[in-house]
């Protein structure tokens, strides 16, 4: 698999260490040696429970943090060894959805400055040109064209997300980090989003890293699936052979504590 | 069970809060009640109501609510208690379990102290035998080494064990009623086995009844005797376990069911269009007619009422309520 042009998201024994306390203290490496790809237009699960790592994982991705050791190259581009300029540069093609949106759109903007923000960023297109383009993003998310005139607290927590959702895809972005985008929301309103990022995945072509800790969430938008613990992937492979066939214990544990509605119905009844 | 008067009997409760911007109706029209040793489960989503509802049956309600209905506990009316006897009902009566332990434990004592300290207000116990039973107790929650974790501070334990430090404390007095509102939420899927294992395990040892509510349907489905699936402030299905899950009779459960993702399934999700009605804006009629697939123009005129489905152990408040099994949601 390595070296095809088609891999879009590759990372190679990725590191990243936090200093505890002083400098004589120990280090905690949050992420150990992590190593993926991910193809054009598929997506990448990645589950594991609180303090895992898949957050720090995927900011690094983003580049938002910087790796301890370790590359993250998208587009065969190097996140690690690229100038500042080169990397905001990249960054427009790599967006973020975060799990809350109330606390990841500014709430003194309305709609429409929040989704045409990274336009204005990366000086993309003409006020006219960019107004259009909010009114395009807001319809391909399900939104109302009366939307842009609103405030974040105005929305309900599954419209605010199709607004993060919107701004992620404002500048035509190819990969989409999603983390937790449907942690926070009810269950009539995951499904809602759940198959919104499928459709867009389809007719946009976009390339996923899915986080979640809902492991049926994740199966679901999902092709592959890798388990982190404690900083390292333990298991990676097909959604099929992850979740049917599970090999290692942690991963084992996982899977046996998810709760099935009818399947596990009263089993901790007894 | 015979039929006598249940543990805890909720009949048609109302609970409205006063707003700057008119009147919420939180809860409308609930009715439900618990057995000793049962659990009764509350399911919905957000603003659904169900907190609101074990809140009032707590006496927890805060002073502006405005609450209609009754509320029987082993003879009492909880809503009608005060001062004194609310606070002794409160300390003898119900165990609380909520969401968040770290916020519900206080940060500045060791877990042993705070455990300690509801004997020794509420058993008149000295110190040292409070911290005793502390210690115990700490044991009754299947926690290891309790003389060592008694010691410590809540930020000190994990998510899980703080969980089970918040459940000992509600059960240190054994009361008859435990009511846990989201207790496994904040915490770990690995971990939330154990959690109602342990909830599960008390309630069989000491016969209390549970009242517990989720927004998580698999949660729901794995600990509960009986299940309550609450919309917009109301009961639209209550029934056993096996029958709301299994072959659910109202329209949203189903609903429900089919936007649920589940492992080792690949259909399409069916999601709910539109949103729940906020609890400012309830419209006349079936309150969730207007995201239902078999809605008719029945449902827009007539609200209906809770009602017995044949063949089932289900009430149902639908016009068209009938079981149907999973394959054909």
């Amino acid at each position: 698999m390595t070296d095809q042009p088609e891999i879009r998201v590759k990372v190679t024994n990725l590191v990243k260490e936090y200093q505890l306390g002083g400098k004589h203290d120990p280090k905690l490496r949050a992420v150990d040696n992590v190593s993926f790809e991910i193809p054009r237009g598929r997506c990448l699960g990645l589950v594991g429970e609180s303090g895992s790592g898949k957050t720090t994982t995927a900011m690094i991705c983003a580049g938002l943090t910087d790796a301890t050791s370790g590359t993250v190259e998208v587009y065969g581009t190097s996140l690690t060894d690229i100038t500042r300029p080169e990397l905001r540069r990249l960054r427009r093609h790599i967006q973020v959805v975060f799990q809350d949106p109330h606390s990841s759109l500014d709430p003194r903007m309305s709609i429409q400055e929040v989704v045409a923000e990274p336009l204005l960023v990366h000086g993309v297109g003409t006020p006219d040109e960019r107004k259009s383009t909010v009114a395009q993003m807001l319809e391909l998310v399900g939104l109302t064209p009366g939307v842009a005139k609103r405030y974040p607290h105005q929305l309900s927590g599954g419209q605010a997300q199709r607004v993060s959702i919107a701004r992620a895809l404002a500048l035509r972005p190819e990969v989409l980090i999603l983390d937790e985008p449907v942690a926070s929301l009810d269950l009539s309103i995951q499904a809602q989003i759940l198959n919104l990022l499928g459709e867009l995945r389809e007719t946009l072509g976009l390339t996923y890293l899915f986080i979640g800790h809902d492991l049926a969430a994740v199966a679901y938008v999902s092709d592959e699936v890798a388990v982190m613990e404690s900083g390292r992937i333990v298991e990676m492979g097909s959604v099929e052979q992850v979740y049917g066939n599970p090999q290692d214990p942690y991963t084992k544990k996982l899977v046996a504590a998810v709760l099935d509605p009818i399947d596990d119905i009263g089993v901790f009844k007894a | 069970m015979p039929a006598t008067e249940p543990l805890l009997r909720v009949d048609d409760l109302h609970v409205s809060f006063p707003t700057d911007h008119g009147i919420v109706n939180a809860v409308r029209g609930i009715s439900w009640s618990v057995d000793a040793g049962e659990t009764l489960v509350i399911v919905g989503e957000s603003g659904s109501g169900k907190s609101v509802s074990i809140t009032a049956v707590a006496g927890l309600l805060p002073r502006n609510a405005m609450v209609e209905g009754s509320v029987r506990f082993q003879g009492i009316d909880p809503l009608a208690l005060k001062g004194r006897a609310l606070r002794e009902y409160r300390a003898e009566k119900v165990g609380l379990v909520f969401q968040d332990p770290l916020t519900a434990l206080n940060p500045c004592f060791t877990v042993g102290d705070q455990i300690a300290e509801i004997f020794r207000v509420h058993r008149n116990l000295d110190r040292k035998s409070a911290w005793t039973k502390a210690v115990s107790l700490l044991e009754a929650v299947q926690i290891r080494e309790p003389e060592r974790r008694a010691h410590q501070y809540p930020h000190e334990l994990s998510g899980g064990m703080r969980q089970r430090i918040v459940i000992a404390m509600a059960i240190a007095l054994e009361p008859p009623l435990l009511l846990a509102d989201e207790p496994t939420t904040a915490l770990d899927t690995s971990v939330r086995g154990e959690v109602l294992n342990i909830i599960s395990a008390l309630r069989r040892r000491m016969g209390m009844g549970v009242v517990l509510i989720t927004h998580d349907v698999g949660v729901a489905a794995a600990v509960a005797d009986r299940v309550a699936v609450m919309y917009a402030g109301q009961i639209v299905e209550i029934g056993d376990a096996e029958d709301v899950f299994r072959r659910p009779s109202h329209p949203y459960t189903r609903a429900l069911m089919a936007s649920m993702p589940r492992l080792g399934s690949t259909r399409r999700l069916e999601a709910i269009k539109g949103l729940p009605p906020s609890p400012r804006e309830i419209s006349s009629g079936c309150s969730f007619q207007p995201r239902c697939p078999i809605a008719t123009s029945r449902c827009v005129a007539d609200d209906p009422a809770l009602t017995f489905v044949e063949g089932t152990t289900v009430e149902a408040a639908c016009h068209y309520a009938g079981p149907r099994e999973e394959a054909s949601l």
